[in-house]
């Protein structure tokens, strides 16, 4: 951990200008990902999260825009970048993406072959010959059969689950140091599902490759993932360690998240769902954004202060004001703490309100 | 499937459509009330011409007999003596073929040549000035008649300037400079139109690509812009528009009777135009069954050239 | 019962004030929308507005050019053009209105029928269309008329049967889609009869694509008929008609551009009119198939 980490998001905004409105769709994100770790996102749709994933290689649709915040990736940042050395450097050679529905990620008129190759040829100065061999290689570390022969086959000659393979080859062929996987699974049949998570798990291990993976599926979350982003109307609310997100969630909408999820959940326990629906980004709510629903509702701050700064409990880093020992009252400070105030001064703050 | 299974299946079907097309063709003489002759020689006949005439369509045999005939005649080029031209229909259609063939592929050639550039810098360059341009291209291509779009241009061009001929036809063997001066006016005033529907079809077509997730893809890879738009977007793109050339392409031919008319080229149109108003129904059946069949034809083989190119139709239609 | 009709109708009337809200901010559609009605109210009102009579000549206006008398000048006879331009969109407006109204009425019971019998019914009707789509639809015009002889109700017809297949088509693969829908399934199980099913169920379901089908089809007809009617094989003098005037007006060029100008612009007001309607109501209906 004490190494530098792979990419680094610092304050990250991201708005998209319609016809009518503007709408901030990630809004402060700051994550570090570190080498060797897969990172998960989750949240419900239209939180922010492809967005987000999107953003990092700057592929937002031509309405989007980062409008605030750095990428810094080896010492740059991508945000700045131009687009000619973003392609040239970065996305598909340092930084690769797999998209959601492996029926549409592929062109249907090109051969796998023709789109593996073009891109060896793209970032790596080898001949046709060459090309071709580390394509039927690529596909082979996927777990492609017969992988030589099936090169010059279409797109639409593989099953879902093999066409998210090729997808995958594609995207690992010139050895990225970070793969952004945006909900990879997700038209896949719950089988082939665990394939690809496999799949990642192992590129993972066995080559230097992060895997930042965006998903709406706690379970896969728990399944393969070191870490884990929780985004909630365009803000990361609660970063943490897997085993925290699960035994011992520091931000309510995790909380509520866990309880609405059937898996993660003792039988005996009764699920809830979350009540209200997530906001309209148009005009997002005051305070924080997630106090319309929230049942631990803890101060007027929450209601209609700014938005909650980052706070750092253990391990975590939550964005919510019960952390906040001037805003909260009842706040006492947990024991590995790295926020230094002390379980004093809150009380002090508790009297002091009294 | 392989393609060559693809391709005989497609023949295949095609059987039973032109089938049913020369039985509409056939029926058409009988169509006509009271007597074919009757209509084509007008009430002032004599009894002997009238009876001549019906003798020589077969009228008075049985009706499958009469279609046999018929159709036998067809496969062995036999499609009849035209009475408006005096000679027989097969040889005056194959000369008036090869003129419209003329006009017909310059008109390609040239829209093309517009229609398919102008519709990428539409797509690529949405709600600019280009895009504006060509959309109002479009829709005025569309929707203006091309019989008078062709008076305009010869108010235009042939009178006022005297860059052209009113009207009139060269053979092109004779002088093939005098003949390309006659065809210009024609050949622009089909143009107009061509040259609206494929470069909405381009523009539509490729904004529609440029949406599609693989494309996303393609710049993840890092591919540069100019290889992603013209390497890959624009050989999607142009599937669906190849569709819409190979309409129009068999389509052209007929649509030509118009053009033909007011710049007086003895094409098939003008052939067609000229057959019906005199009624002379062997030319008339022989130019229909001649102009539906190319359609087909140049039907199937567009659907041939795209499936080649998208080998997913293939597969999506069996 | 009655909760659960008003639901829908209000249901229906959002999705309705929705489509509007979509529909006008298509500036193009709108300005066709304002034309065609602009046309339909010269068309219906034509024997008010017009000042003169279609057919009254006078010889002492012949070839004269656009003015207060004559907004749009005099033809060869001395009659005056603006009044034949209405009287000529009377003519144009209902070949094409029967025209269109028999292809859809002939296609979408064809069409229906096919797509939601499926089988050797589909087989056989989808067929005969494929011949009568074989024949590109201005010769099968100037066939049928070689056969029955050219008139403006001839014309009307001609346009019916050579615009059939395309309705059909369109109401065959939404019937296709549609077939397999679960409220489709549960009318099949509650016994609805067949018909009932194709044309109260089936049919509403289907006419966003059918309505952009009529709007274009509308644009090609009165092309058509005015085509025809240049060539001399559609209406018939005395009745007044649009690309008629053009026939007679061409040889005016030079001395009387009035003669074939107005009448050409008039013929293609309603054509752009159509053409943008249908863009827009495409768009609106389905804005991922952007054009066709």
């Amino acid at each position: 951990m004490s190494s530098e980490p792979r990419l680094s998001l610092q304050d990250l905004e991201v708005t998209y200008t319609t016809k009518h409105d503007e709408v901030t769709a990630v809004d402060g994100v700051s994550v570090d990902i570190q080498s060797d770790e897969i990172f998960g996102v989750v949240g419900e749709s239209g939180c922010g999260k492809s967005t987000l994933a999107n953003t990092i290689l700057r592929l937002l649709d031509d309405n989007g825009e980062i409008t605030g915040g750095e990428i810094r990736y080896n010492g740059r940042d991508l945000a700045e970048m131009s687009e000619k050395g973003l392609s040239r450097t970065v996305r598909g050679r340092e930084i690769s993406m797999v998209f959601q529905d492996p029926n549409t990620s592929l062109d249907p008129v090109y051969t796998i072959g023709q789109q593996l190759t073009e891109t060896i040829r793209q970032h790596l100065d080898v001949s046709k010959q060459e090309a071709r061999e580390r394509a039927v290689q690529s596909l082979d570390d996927v777990g492609i059969p017969s992988p030589a022969d099936r090169l010059d086959d279409y797109p639409h000659q593989f099953s879902g689950g093999m066409r998210q393979r090729v997808v995958i080859a594609i995207a690992l062929s010139c050895n990225p140091s970070l793969l952004i996987a945006d909900e990879p699974t997700t038209g896949l049949d719950v089988s082939i599902q665990a394939q690809i998570l496999d799949l990642l798990k192992d590129i993972n291990e066995n080559r230097d490759t992060s895997v930042v993976l965006i998903t709406h599926d706690l379970g896969v979350v728990a399944e393969i993932c070191d870490r884990v982003g929780v985004m909630y109307a365009g803000n990361l609310v609660e970063v943490s360690p897997v085993g925290v997100i699960y035994n011992d969630p520091k931000h309510p909408y995790t909380q509520d998240l866990l309880k609405s999820i059937p898996e993660t959940h003792d039988i005996k326990e009764e699920l809830t769902v979350i009540k209200g629906s997530p906001p309209d980004l148009r005009s997002p709510p005051s305070g924080c954004r997630y106090h319309p629903r929230c049942s631990k509702v803890c101060s007027e701050a929450c209601e209609t202060g700014e938005m909650p700064r980052v706070y750092h409990e253990g391990e975590s880093s939550v964005r919510c004001y019960i952390y906040d020992a001037a805003e909260n009252p009842e706040y006492e400070a947990t024991t590995n703490g790295t926020d230094e105030q002390s379980g004093e001064q809150s009380q002090q703050t508790k009297r002091g309100e009294q | 499937m392989e393609w060559y299974e693809y391709l005989i299946k497609r023949v295949l079907l095609l059987v039973p459509t032109l089938f049913g097309v020369s039985i509409f063709v056939f029926f058409l003489v009988h169509l006509v009330p009271g007597s074919p002759a009757v209509a084509m020689l007008g009430v002032r006949a004599t009894e002997e011409r009238i009876a001549e005439i019906e003798n020589d369509l077969g009228l008075n045999e049985p009706l499958p007999v009469q279609y046999i005939d018929w159709f036998t005649g067809v496969l062995t080029g036999d499609l009849g003596q035209s009475y408006s031209f005096n000679g027989p229909v097969s040889s005056i259609l194959v000369d008036r073929f090869f003129v419209s063939l003329e006009l017909v592929l310059l008109t390609l050639l040239v829209s093309l040549c517009v229609s398919i550039p102008l519709g990428i810098a539409a797509a690529l360059y949405k709600n600019s000035p280009i895009d504006y341009f060509s959309m109002s291209v479009g829709i005025t291509g569309v929707s203006v008649p091309t019989f008078f779009s062709g008076v305009v241009f010869i108010a235009i061009f042939a009178v006022w300037q005297g860059w052209f001929p009113v009207s009139g036809y060269v053979v092109p063997s004779e002088d093939i400079v005098a003949n390309l001066r006659h065809m210009a006016l024609p050949t622009l005033t089909m143009t107009l139109v061509a040259v609206a529907v494929a470069m909405r079809m381009m523009r539509s077509s490729m904004i529609e690509t440029l949406g599609e997730e693989y494309i996303r893809f393609l710049k993840a890879k890092g591919l540069r812009r100019r290889s992603v738009l013209f390497g890959h977007a624009l050989k999607n793109s142009f599937i669906p528009v190849i569709t819409v050339i190979g309409l129009q392409f068999g389509y052209m031919l007929s649509g030509a009777v118009v053009v033909e008319q007011i710049f007086a080229i003895p094409g098939l149109g003008r052939t067609v135009l000229q057959a019906v108003l005199q009624r002379d129904y062997p030319l008339v059946q022989g130019a229909v069954l001649l102009l539906a069949v190319w359609f087909s034809v140049v039907n199937l083989l567009t659907d041939l050239i795209v499936s080649f190119l998208n080998p997913r139709i293939m597969e999506e239609e069996t | 019962m009655t909760t659960q009709t008003q639901k829908t109708t209000e249901r229906n009337e959002s999705q309705l004030r929705q489509f509007a809200a979509n529909f006008i901010e298509n500036k193009l559609a709108v300005v066709g929308l304002f034309l065609i009605v602009c046309v339909a109210l010269v068309t219906v009102f034509a024997s008010q507005i017009a000042p003169y009579s279609p057919t009254a000549q006078n010889y002492n206006a012949v070839l004269e050019g656009p003015s207060m008398a004559h907004p749009f000048g005099t033809d060869d006879l001395g009659r005056d053009i603006f009044s034949r331009v209405l009287f000529g969109y009377q003519t144009v407006m209902t070949i094409t209105t029967s025209g269109v109204v028999v292809a859809f009425i002939l296609g979408t019971v064809t069409g229906l029928t096919a797509g939601y019998r499926g089988g050797r019914i589909d087989q056989l009707l989808m067929r005969s269309v494929d011949v009568l789509m074989a024949f590109p639809s201005l010769i099968l015009a100037l066939a049928l008329i070689a056969a029955l002889g050219p008139s403006k109700w001839g014309v009307a017809l001609v346009l019916g049967i050579a615009y059939t297949p395309i309705f059909a088509r369109v109401a065959r693969s939404e019937a296709v889609s549609l077939r397999e829908e679960q409220f489709i399934k549960s009318l099949e199980v509650r016994g609805a009869s067949q018909p009932r099913i194709m044309f109260r169920h089936i049919l509403p379901n289907a006419v966003g694509p059918l309505i952009v089908t009529v709007t274009l089809q509308f644009a090609f007809g009165i092309l058509t008929t005015a085509t025809l009617s240049f060539l001399g094989v559609g209406v018939q003098p005395p009745d007044p008609s649009l690309g008629r005037m053009l026939t007679d007006g061409k040889d005016y060029l030079d001395t009387a551009w009035w003669f074939s100008v107005f009448p050409g612009i008039a013929i293609m007001i309603p054509v752009i009119g159509f053409n943008t309607i249908g863009d827009g109501l495409r768009d609106t209906f389905d804005p991922k198939q952007v054009n066709r």
